[in-house]
């Protein structure tokens, strides 16, 4: 008789593939499903550039087929433009940052996961995401990073509530990926030599600005000017959209002074410019807090990450309102950027998580 | 491993009889039928045997029956080739619930200088003829029996409105023969489509009757196959077991169409019993064929209880799958003026000709199982105990 029924989120990739096998191989009984966020034509998308293309789900079906497991493929089309693409177009429209990844894995791949296994008879959910979940001996869950500090994905992971934890699998968590790609070579998995994807799935050029004008209202994408920190206008630009904070290049002012944009102001379409120690953050304000470790944790030796891959800073937290707290840091940052999430790491374990509202 | 087989609307299982006349034909050492020698002359014996057998089930003559790979091909053969024979831009009117095969090449056509006028529907997904009549078109494609719900057009006074003004009509009988006559008199047609796999023929084959006279310009050319309509080497083997099955359907008819009706009226009570709230798409008394039963059960996309019966070895069907493989909204369903949620909750079950009470038994076993554990679900908070 089988094991516990688990759904995986397969993408097609040679870590959600894995992630299948393993549990395969621990005796659950996996289903794998696939989740069709873009209805773009495939002609559109660039062969292995993007997560929502044909040949991924071909990719992720072999593997099924490879494991015996059965596969689904959900159509999210209309729940990836509401959540994720027309908030990345808004949030760029008012002058902020966004991530993307981090909304879909929220409003998306768990939250979906966790509303559906259930009417195929599944209590658990997994995904390929490197990072690790621990129970402690009072019933609590920790959401830990990965084993492999490279990988490490619990970034984007922290607004998994204690009851989601409960229910997660993350199979690859103390694996690096050389040895996740072992095991798909040794499985005989057709993905194990399969590049990474690492752009924004549905922006595979890689220009944000082109896509938000291409999908915002047109009203939206309003001209302001670029001003330096004495208030005068260098500059006049086609829309707040086009920048971001820290951003040095195509500032179109074009007199040979470096400088880097160190806020935006959406309200009035205002950029603002500065040298390169106007970049450096004393801490920030971050809203729709939520913790992972069930309940907020504000003391300790607490470190903020404030980007994908940014080695977190020391900082001392302030809970300022019910889902609001402000970090600030023991040495100044680089480049606080509104949009992006905060995510507050004590030691190994993520504590919790908010977006950015305001540098400090 | 597939218990309960209830997908016939997208492919029957193979008829033993199909089967046995595939193999033999496979193992009968035939040529091309357009060679001059032995092999060639036998595979043409049963080529034409064939066309016979088709022609004879529609009351037609053998050269109005045009081979091909299936309905898709013989619907695109239908419109583009009506289209492609005349000098000027045509109008051609569809009804909305069209299959894929009749609304893309209508489509691609429309970005060729034709003018497809979309027909509306009612709430049964049925075209009123006066409505042809306002289109004024040239060319006219309706389905006999929808896909996705099994609703019966009135092809005959759609044919005669269509016809009072000159157009030319093509029938999509895809999903028909094995429950409603599809005699080309009666009908009033001039084009008709055909499907081998919806029968329990073998995939790969199918047929569009076309009335002596009418012009149509071949898609494929380079060979005189096909009364010069299809060039290409024809699919003997397949169509020799579509031939057999057809004929098999029609013979069958009558008896069938008690049966299912008999399986459907049972399915349906079974299904309301279990899911409260179930909503039919087609009230009992619209004219429908017996195989097709079309819901929407509250608290669950279609796709997802696809996939549960799926994991219960139960083969079922949202209508409509994209490329990838993921359920779309159902085109026939908005068409009918449902909602979009309802569009894509909609579960098809088709049965056919190996169907019985005790498939029908498990499928509703299998939805109050499943209707359970999404009742149980909305209490807690999404989840289902852990440990079950």
């Amino acid at each position: 008789m089988a094991g516990p029924r688990i759904v995986v989120a397969m993408s097609g990739g040679v870590d959600s593939s894995v992630a299948a096998a393993l549990l395969k191989a621990q005796g659950f009984d996996v289903i794998g499903v696939s989740m069709q966020l873009s209805a773009t034509p495939a002609a559109t998308v660039r062969a292995g550039q993007g997560c929502c293309s044909l040949e991924d789900f071909r990719d992720a079906r072999r593997v099924a087929e490879r494991l015996a497991i059965p596969y689904y493929v959900w159509n999210l089309t209309d729940t990836f433009r509401a959540r994720v693409t027309d908030v990345f177009a808004s949030e760029y429209v008012r002058g902020r940052t966004p991530n993307p990844c981090v909304l879909c894995n929220r409003d998306l791949k768990f939250d979906e996961l966790r509303t559906r296994a259930g009417a195929l008879g599944a209590a658990l959910v997994a995904t390929g995401h490197y990072a690790r979940i621990l129970r402690e001996d009072d019933g609590r869950f920790r959401l830990l990073r990965a084993r492999d500090e490279r990988k490490d994905q619990s970034y984007f992971l922290f607004s998994l509530a204690q009851e989601e934890l409960a229910r997660t699998r993350f199979p690859l968590g103390d694996l690096t990926k050389e040895e996740v790609r072992r095991h798909a070579r040794a499985l005989g998995l057709p993905v194990a030599e399969k590049p990474e994807s690492q752009e924004i799935c549905f922006v595979p050029d890689r220009d944000y600005a082109g896509w938000v004008e291409r999908h915002a209202l047109a009203g939206d994408l309003k001209p302001g000017a670029i001003k330096d920190a004495d208030g005068r206008t260098l500059a006049v630009h086609g829309g707040v959209h086009r920048f971001t904070v820290g951003q040095r290049r195509r500032l179109g002012i074009g007199d040979g002074v470096a400088r880097w944009v160190t806020r935006i102001d959406g309200a009035t379409g205002t950029v603002h410019v500065g040298g390169r120690d106007a970049l450096a953050n004393r801490g920030l304000v971050a809203e729709q807090v939520r913790w992972t470790a069930g309940a907020p944790v504000t003391d300790g030796d607490v470190r903020v990450r404030i980007r994908h891959r940014h080695a977190p800073v020391a900082a001392r937290l302030r809970h300022t309102a019910d889902d609001r707290v402000e970090a600030w840091f023991d040495e100044p940052a680089t480049a606080v950027t509104p949009g992006q999430a905060a995510v507050f790491y004590r030691g190994e374990e993520v504590l919790g998580g908010g977006w950015i509202a305001e540098a400090l | 491993m597939t218990a309960v087989y209830a997908d016939y609307a997208a492919a029957a299982p193979l008829r033993p009889e199909a089967h046995a006349a595939v193999l033999e034909a496979l193992d009968a050492g035939l040529g091309n039928p357009s060679s001059a020698h032995d092999a060639g002359r036998r595979a043409r014996a049963r080529l034409e045997a064939a066309r016979e057998e088709v022609a004879a089930a529609l009351g037609a003559h053998p050269l109005e029956i045009v081979f091909t790979s299936g309905a898709t091909e013989a619907n695109n053969l239908a419109l583009a080739g009506v289209a492609a024979a005349r000098a000027l831009p045509i109008r051609i009117a569809v009804p909305a619930t069209e299959h894929a095969s009749v609304l893309a090449p209508a489509r691609a056509l429309a970005a060729r200088d034709h003018v497809l006028i979309a027909l509306p529907v009612d709430a049964t997904g049925r075209t009123a003829p006066a409505a042809v009549a306002t289109a004024r078109p040239d060319l006219v494609s309706a389905a006999l029996v929808n896909a996705e719900t099994g609703v019966v057009q009135d092809v005959a006074a759609f044919a005669a409105a269509a016809r009072a003004h000159g157009a030319v009509v093509h029938v999509d009988a895809a999903q028909a023969p094995a429950f409603v006559p599809v005699t080309v008199a009666a009908l009033g047609a001039d084009l008709v489509t055909l499907s081998s796999v919806k029968l329990g023929g073998p995939a790969g084959a199918g047929a569009l009757w076309i009335r002596r006279g009418t012009a149509v310009v071949p898609l494929a050319h380079g060979g005189p196959q096909e009364q010069r309509l299809r060039a290409g080497g024809e699919n003997v083997v397949a169509v020799t077991g579509f031939a057999t099955a057809l004929a098999l359907a029609v013979a069958e008819r009558e008896r069938e169409v008690a049966r299912l009706g008999t399986l459907r009226t049972r399915l349906r009570a079974g299904i309301a019993a279990a899911w409260p709230g179930a909503r039919f798409t087609l009230a009992p008394d619209v004219p429908s064929t017996p195989h097709v039963v079309s819901v929407v059960l509250p608290g669950i996309v279609g796709e997802d209880v696809v996939a549960a019966l799926d994991l219960e070895g139960i083969a079922a069907s949202t209508g409509a799958a994209c490329a990838a493989g993921a359920a779309e909204p159902s085109h026939v369903l908005v068409a009918m003026g449902r909602t979009a949620e309802e569009a894509r909750g909609a579960l098809r079950l088709s049965l056919g000709w190996a169907s019985t009470a005790h498939d029908v038994d498990a499928i509703v076993a299998a939805l109050g199982r499943l209707r359970a554990r999404v009742a149980r679900r909305s209490e807690e908070a999404a989840w289902p105990a852990l440990g079950s």
